[in-house]
């Protein structure tokens, strides 16, 4: 029997590590996997908890969680098709859009 | 240090070492890959948290669908590396470092100090109880009172009340005539119910004052294709009763040898929870005493998978002594699809969560919509009215010669086709 802590535990690292990701990499389709990393973290926590507590409405929101991130890749990689298609570049650096 | 830690601690360090190597990787497709070992450890890590039914969605759509996407783009748009830019914020790695040590730090503190695991969950469901009349001594139908309030109404002798959830505690259990007054009502003894949990009441009794007895049921979800029975002997005309399955005979000869289901069951017991393939059965109840002496039949009984019954072997009411006619009643409840499988989330997801499941479809649609507006090319539009036909550059001789291997330089010259000033090429 793993503790639930263990669990949370390793889902902050995961967080963490995902947060990173996001600030430090250039790779635009890196920082939406990146992305994807800490939702998974939370899930994984939601689903940790959900057994601990016996309750399935843990893993409902893990279903919901799962849809918004499906909708959420879908139309950020349109976008990152969008700008590459104006910008040529993807990286994050070359992207000044808002810059007056 | 047992199995299922090992397991743990092996996934979750792939997993980690995954998310790393997503980070670290130069190449795009790598970083990819990385990112699906990872989803799939964390699957394999809902699988030990009893969600089987996210383990296989999380890999479907998270590991499938999504990460193809990703791969898509990546390869479509030719970014697997990006290239070396002269860095703006010099500042932001040491500053990324710092946060995240710092998170780490706090979030290590706050564990380390709320201790998780000690907050136990507190068993916080209302038992469900229902009532059963089985008491032949008593046939009018009855009013069941818990501590005075009115737990059940109208309850008829051979039926069995739905469940109702009550708080966990003591109850001294009376009953009343229907409709009469609650301070008419016969004490008959007093219960417990416990938090969590299922029970069933029974009063039986061929006397004027019924007895009463709890039994304990067991609303757990069944193994495939096999139901759950509890026998409660209710019955006044012996003192034990064994449940035997002679199988299609209408006599049980005096030698002769027949399966007992249960044995000596006392008036006012109910047997353990036992699970019987799906089926029907033709049982017979005997005196533990006489086992040669069929009471009771049980014709063509049927043993349904995902249920739970209740079979309380009672009689009717009117004869006393060798007259008395035993009946039985049989109380069917569904049992709860276990914690984790996928009856068990639609349940919830269909009852509890409707609308925010019609709202994310809604979400769905929306990025859908999204999508196709965003990928558009807003440039192309093609002009109406005009007449759009391809130039032709060569004649077609030559095109035929080039297919061929003719050489048309032999040939006559034929005359070319007029081409109109304003054709122009169509598409990209």
């Amino acid at each position: 029997m793993v503790n639930t802590e263990a669990y949370v535990i390793l889902s902050m690292v995961l967080f963490t590590l995902g947060s990173m990701g996001v600030l430090l990499r250039r790779n635009a389709i890196l920082v939406f996997m990146s992305v994807e990393l800490m939702l998974n973290a939370a899930n994984l926590a939601l689903v940790a908890f959900a057994k601990q507590w016996g309750e399935v409405d843990g893993h409902i929101f893990v279903f919901f969680v799962i849809t918004v991130a499906a909708s959420e890749v879908a139309v950020g990689l349109a976008l990152i098709v969008a700008i590459f298609r104006t910008k040529k570049s993807i990286n994050i650096d070359e992207l000044h859009l808002m810059e007056g | 240090m047992s199995i299922e830690v090992a397991l743990f601690v092996i996934v979750g360090g792939v997993s980690v070492a995954a998310a790393a190597m997503m980070l670290l990787t130069e190449n795009a497709v790598h970083s990819a890959l990385f990112l699906i070992l990872n989803f799939i450890c964390v699957a394999f890590l809902y699988l030990m948290l009893d969600a089987p039914f996210l383990a296989m969605v999380q890999i479907a759509v998270y590991a499938g669908a999504i990460m193809v996407l990703f791969l898509f783009v990546i390869m479509l748009l030719g970014a697997e590396k990006v290239g070396q830019s002269a860095r703006e914020f010099k500042w932001l790695a040491p500053v990324t470092l710092a946060l995240a040590l710092s998170f780490v730090f706090a979030t290590f503190f706050a564990f380390s100090a709320g201790d998780i695991d000690s907050n136990d969950p507190v068993a916080s469901g209302d038992p469900l109880l229902r009532v059963v009349h089985a008491a032949s001594g008593f046939p009018e139908a009855v009013d069941v009172y818990g501590n005075g309030e009115l737990l059940v109404s109208g309850l008829e002798l051979g039926g069995g009340s739905d469940y109702v959830a009550v708080p966990a505690g003591d109850y001294a259990v009376s009953v009343a005539v229907a409709g009469d007054d609650p301070a008419l009502a016969l004490p008959l003894g007093d219960i417990t119910l416990q938090p969590d949990s299922a029970q069933t009441a029974v009063a039986y009794g061929a006397g004027r004052l019924p007895s009463i007895a709890l039994v304990n049921e067991d609303l757990s979800d069944t193994p495939d294709r096999s139901g759950r029975v509890i026998v409660f002997n209710a019955y006044s005309g012996a003192p034990a009763l064994n449940i035997v399955d002679p199988g299609n005979d209408f006599l049980i000869e005096a030698d002769e040898e027949v399966p007992v289901i249960y044995e000596a069951l006392a008036q006012g017991t109910a047997s353990a929870p036992e699970l019987y393939r799906q089926r029907t059965v033709n049982w017979a109840v005997v005196p533990s005493d006489n086992p040669d002496n069929i009471v009771y039949r049980l014709r063509d009984y049927p043993i349904t998978p995902g249920e739970t019954q209740l079979l309380v072997i009672g009689e009717e009411p009117g004869g006393v002594g060798e007259g008395l006619r035993p009946m039985n009643i049989a109380l069917v409840s569904q049992t709860l699809a276990s914690f984790g499988s996928p009856s068990a989330i639609g349940a919830s997801l269909f009852v509890k969560y409707v609308l925010p499941f019609e709202i994310v479809a809604v979400l769905l649609l929306a990025a859908m919509v999204g999508v196709i507006v965003l990928t558009q090319r807003g440039d192309v539009k093609p002009k109406p009215g005009r007449p759009t036909r391809r130039k032709v550059s060569r004649p077609l001789t030559s095109v035929i010669a080039s297919q061929t291997g003719h050489d048309v330089h032999d040939l006559p010259e034929l005359p070319r086709l007029k081409e109109p000033e304003s054709a122009e090429p169509v598409g990209d």
